[in-house]
């Protein structure tokens, strides 16, 4: 193990729930963002892949939206044998990332180690955000641990 | 001597305070950064900013509490605070209430989502 990479700090979420929707063909935007929004469930993360062919979105929800999102792709036909809602999922970022591929590779490495399941991950502005099991968390915080130094006390969930 | 001012960037949400700090930097000022309320006293002490733009929902110590400790403090209470608002209007979720923000000590409250031209105008106006 090399010497731990100094970060600013670590997130991690409340329950959430996975949204995965795909619409070969479709357009997401209008048939589920766009009423995602009217019904104002708030979007946690989003990740987006839409091309002329076939659209993909997958997005987490917070886990009392879950059912809401679902009765939302159920309403639409298009988008209801080919979306998954899957729960109860979390959310853990560390910051900055600074397009450090360095960062990336080590997080990785250390979930693979710790044998965590990455079901998604993406970075922003700022953050590197996995999207694992809910249950797994904290094995993942632990794993980060090995790799990277955060400042203050261990981070509660919000 | 550096004669930049040094602005506080304090929020849980590490893109937000990216995008708040790249605009300032922009802007030519010197950021300072911190993600919840106990960091935000540790980099005020530290630091002596000019001026904070803090959050009010964070961890640990939320930015109200943050904000009457400030103001209520002689050695520091002459720093602006910025408050960054988000009450039940825009986020369904908040605990807080508008009457919150009406008796906390900010100089100036900013509901979220910001506008971020309208902070910088704010920003410039408290560090003339």
């Amino acid at each position: 193990m090399g010497e731990k990479i100094p970060m600013e700090g670590v997130n991690i979420s409340p329950k959430m729930a996975r949204v995965s929707v795909f619409h070969p063909g479709g357009d997401l935007t209008t048939g589920f963002l766009h009423p995602a929004a009217q019904d104002r469930i708030n979007l946690k993360l989003l990740i987006t892949e839409e091309g002329r062919e076939e659209a993909r979105v997958l997005c987490c929800v917070a886990a009392a939206d879950g059912s809401r999102t679902r009765r939302l792709l159920d309403a639409n036909p298009d988008l209801t044998k080919r979306a998954e809602v899957h729960e109860p999922v979390g959310l853990i970022s560390i910051f900055p990332l600074r397009s450090s591929l360095k960062t990336v590779g080590l997080a990785l490495i250390a979930l693979a180690e710790a044998q965590v399941p990455v079901h998604a991950f993406c970075s922003s502005l700022s953050a590197l955000t996995f999207v694992i099991d809910h249950d797994r968390l904290q094995e993942a915080l632990v794993a980060f641990e090995g790799c990277f130094i955060f400042p203050g006390e261990r981070p509660a969930e919000r | 001597m550096d004669d930049k001012k040094l602005i506080l960037v304090v929020d849980d949400d590490p893109d937000l305070v990216e995008a708040i700090s790249m605009k300032l930097e922009s802007e030519n000022y010197r950021v300072s950064k911190a993600y919840d309320g106990i960091q935000a006293w540790d980099r005020i002490k530290q630091d002596r900013p000019h001026l904070i733009i803090l959050d009010v929902m964070m961890p640990n110590k939320n930015g109200y509490q943050v904000c009457d400790e400030l103001k209520k403090d002689p050695q520091y209470s002459n720093i602006t605070v910025v408050l960054l608002t988000a009450v039940g209007d825009a986020v369904t979720s908040t605990k807080y209430t508008h009457m919150d923000g009406k008796t906390a000590l900010a100089d100036e409250f900013i509901p979220k989502p910001i506008d971020l031209d309208n902070l910088m105008e704010i920003v410039k106006d408290y560090t003339r």
